[in-house]
């Protein structure tokens, strides 16, 4: 081992920096009272049982406005404010900026009475009656649709089935083939039983799903980070940018668990998205059906949903009008990260005025 | 460097335990909250705190022992064994999450809390072996109902016992390949490790890589399968069972609850059907209506516009007469 060269002076040195490092973190957290996210002021324009449709007014002094609504789907998993945990890392806030009206369907927490709620409620019901409430909100005949992550996956079975109500569609982060080699979700989602699951739980806990995602890195999402906590809680700024990162990551809703069951098994362990085999409600879904123009960003670090499970995409959608945006960083990074910020908000604004 | 570091440090570490605990009960305690701060973020902060607490003092104890160890030894001729505690202090921190994540449902783990997972009476006790042996008698007579929900939630609790076990082997694999990966890049690898922060960094990546190999291999999946239906299947049995008392009982069950929902539910998405196509037959009745109207106004207009070519003509003819008439009378008076 003639790399390992224990110092004891220099792990001495190492120990008390560290405990200076934990005194300190337990003074900053002493000093923030309040772990706020979600920053941006929006108007509820339309509820319906646990969802609410926000509104969020885009800058009216810009000179060249889109004039299409902008509609944000987030996944069923987690919440709707990772567009906008802070204003400095809010892409809600830079299209707002940019003079984009947008508006964001927050799915709110499901309980034991959604327990049957499935795909055709999500997308049929709630999806279409919010995109129906938006076009009379903004006097629109049709909404730009931008689904995240899984609610990337509802958006486009959406715009296949409603095409005539989407102008533009842009997916981010969004698993289209499901069962790419390199997918590890899906190849352990495929042996679990998800019908036991569902009738054991009834709703899937928020918590077994955040155990999923930790488990594929569990050192370094685990006692790495956690190790590392002190040095995040230095400051009070960095240590509430890092507090308002685990709040989200903690703040996971249960999933309604027929919705859950059919997602799981029509998409994760049989793949029919890309076969053409899913029917949502009375409505094929078909991919080839989605015409219009399509903008799908992913990361190319992303290790829950990998490139090519995005990127199958272009094989599959009708549009001839079709483009792929490659963001250097992981799942979450293409929405908080530096980079990211300063080419995602921009790169949607000039994609959907080309085409407004 | 003075002989004695390790009262210093002991006390430092103490310091720091009691600061956490304090900041936690305090945070914990505040069941009338402060105006600006909310129960949810006082809790997050809690966690937040009880995390680095327990974590950083795992660490802090653990740094403090290998400093004890390389005093003793100021040669640093064996650096073996401080390694091994590094191993077994990061390998003991895996179990721990392992079982979190694994837990049997709360009545069930009851049984075993006095034992290791990592113990072999866990697998194989005299409870166990008795259990097993109840599996070769047939239930039979007038409660068989009962004791056949007895052998299901035997067999289900052997199975979740050897795929746990099953799984737990793909662990330690793990945690076997990591250690030599790690040994390996200490040995061959290019970067000198001085520090407890970067020896932890190398075995974190170590791990991470040896664990996203694993990962990608069929065994570990269908493992991972196996010990999760496995925790879920016993969860169900333990659910049913407590159906079975309260139905006994007269209270509302589970089972019927769900029953109960997916009924209204499935009523629900048939009041919504009905609701669209009564409110398209409107919309239609509507239209039919104003297309009657229309029709019945068309008609009027024409019937009007011929009525009013009909009264021009004959006012046209009447004025002619009129002046016939006139020229008549002013004939007869010249």
């Amino acid at each position: 081992m003639k790399n390992l060269k224990l110092d004891p002076t220099k792990i001495e040195e190492e120990l008390i920096a560290f405990e200076h490092k934990l005194q300190s973190s337990y003074e900053t957290l002493k000093e923030i009272s309040k772990i706020d996210v979600a920053q941006s002021k929006g108007v509820e324009i339309f509820s319906q049982d646990k969802l609410k449709l926000l509104f969020f007014s885009g800058n009216k002094t810009i000179a060249k406005r889109c004039q299409t609504p902008l509609l944000i789907t987030y996944a069923l998993v987690n919440r709707w404010y990772m567009i906008d945990l802070e204003p400095e890392k809010s892409l809600l806030k830079a299209l707002n900026d940019l003079g984009l009206d947008v508006y964001v369907i927050d799915w709110g927490y499901p309980d034991p009475a959604d327990r049957f709620l499935d795909l055709d409620d999500y997308i049929n019901e709630y999806i279409n009656n919010c995109v129906d409430k938006v076009c009379q909100h903004s006097e629109a005949q049709q909404v730009n649709l931008l689904g995240i992550c899984q609610g990337g996956t509802l958006s486009l079975c959406y715009t296949a089935i409603y095409p005539e109500k989407i102008k533009n569609l842009i997916t981010m982060v969004t698993p289209v083939d499901f069962q790419t080699e390199t997918n590890l979700l899906s190849l352990l989602a495929r042996s679990v039983d998800v019908d036991l699951a569902v009738s054991t739980y009834g709703n899937i806990p928020g918590e077994m799903l955040n155990d999923s995602y930790n488990s594929l890195m569990p050192m370094r999402l685990g006692i790495q980070k956690n190790l590392g906590m002190p040095n995040q809680l230095n400051t009070t700024e960095s240590a509430l940018s890092f507090l308002r990162m685990e709040k989200w990551i903690y703040d996971s809703p249960d999933q309604a668990g027929e919705a859950f069951r059919q997602f799981i098994k029509w998409f994760f362990q049989e793949n029919r998205l890309i076969k053409d085999q899913i029917t949502i409600g009375d409505y094929p879904v078909r991919l080839s059906a989605i015409t219009q123009p399509v903008l799908n960003i992913f990361g190319a670090h992303d290790h829950l949903v990998p490139p090519d499970a995005s990127l199958a995409l272009g094989d599959h959608v009708g549009s001839k009008d079709y483009q792929a945006l490659e963001i250097k960083s992981g799942h979450i990074g293409v929405f908080v990260s530096g980079k990211s910020q300063a080419i995602v908000p921009a790169k949607i604004n000039e994609w959907l005025l080309q085409r407004d | 460097m003075p002989s004695d570091t390790n009262e210093p440090m002991q006390a430092l570490l103490q310091q720091q335990q009691a600061l956490f605990k304090k900041w936690i009960d305090e945070q914990t305690s505040r069941a009338e909250p402060a105006k600006i701060i909310t129960p949810h973020s006082s809790r997050d902060m809690a966690r937040v705190a009880a995390i680095l607490s327990s974590q950083t003092t795992d660490f802090l104890q653990f740094g403090n022992s290998i400093l004890a160890q390389l005093e003793c030894n100021p040669l640093k001729n064996s650096l073996q064994e401080p390694l091994n505690q590094f191993r077994d202090f990061v390998q003991q921190q895996t179990g721990e999450a392992l079982l979190t994540q694994w837990q049997l449902p709360e009545n069930v783990a009851a049984l075993f809390r006095t034992h290791s997972f990592q113990d072999d009476i866990l697998f194989e006790n005299p409870y166990t072996s008795g259990l097993k042996s109840l599996l070769n008698f047939p239930s039979v007579g007038a409660t068989h109902e009962f004791q056949q929900n007895t052998r299901d939630g035997i067999k289900f609790l052997l199975e979740y016992q050897d795929a746990l076990s099953e799984y737990i082997e793909q662990y330690s694999q793990i945690n076997q390949q990591a250690t030599k990966a790690l040994m390996q890049d200490l040995t061959e690898g290019s970067d000198v490790v001085e520090t407890l922060g970067q020896l932890h960094d190398l075995w974190v990546n170590c791990y991470e890589r040896t664990y996203a190999e694993c990962l990608y291999t069929e065994t570990y999946q269908k493992s991972h399968g196996r010990v999760s239906n496995a925790v879920m299947r016993l969860r169900k049995y333990a659910q049913d069972m407590r159906d079975i008392q309260f139905e006994a009982l007269g209270l509302a069950t589970r089972k019927g609850l769900d029953t109960a929902l997916q009924r209204q539910h499935t009523l629900r998405k048939e009041m919504r059907k009905i609701n669209k196509t009564l409110a398209s037959q409107d919309t239609s009745l509507v239209e039919n209506s104003f297309e009657d109207r229309v029709e019945e106004l068309s008609s009027m207009i024409h019937q009007l516009s011929a009525g009013m070519t009909q009264l021009q003509q004959e006012l046209a003819e009447l004025k002619s007469q009129t002046v016939l008439t006139k020229g008549v009378i002013d004939d007869e008076k010249s």
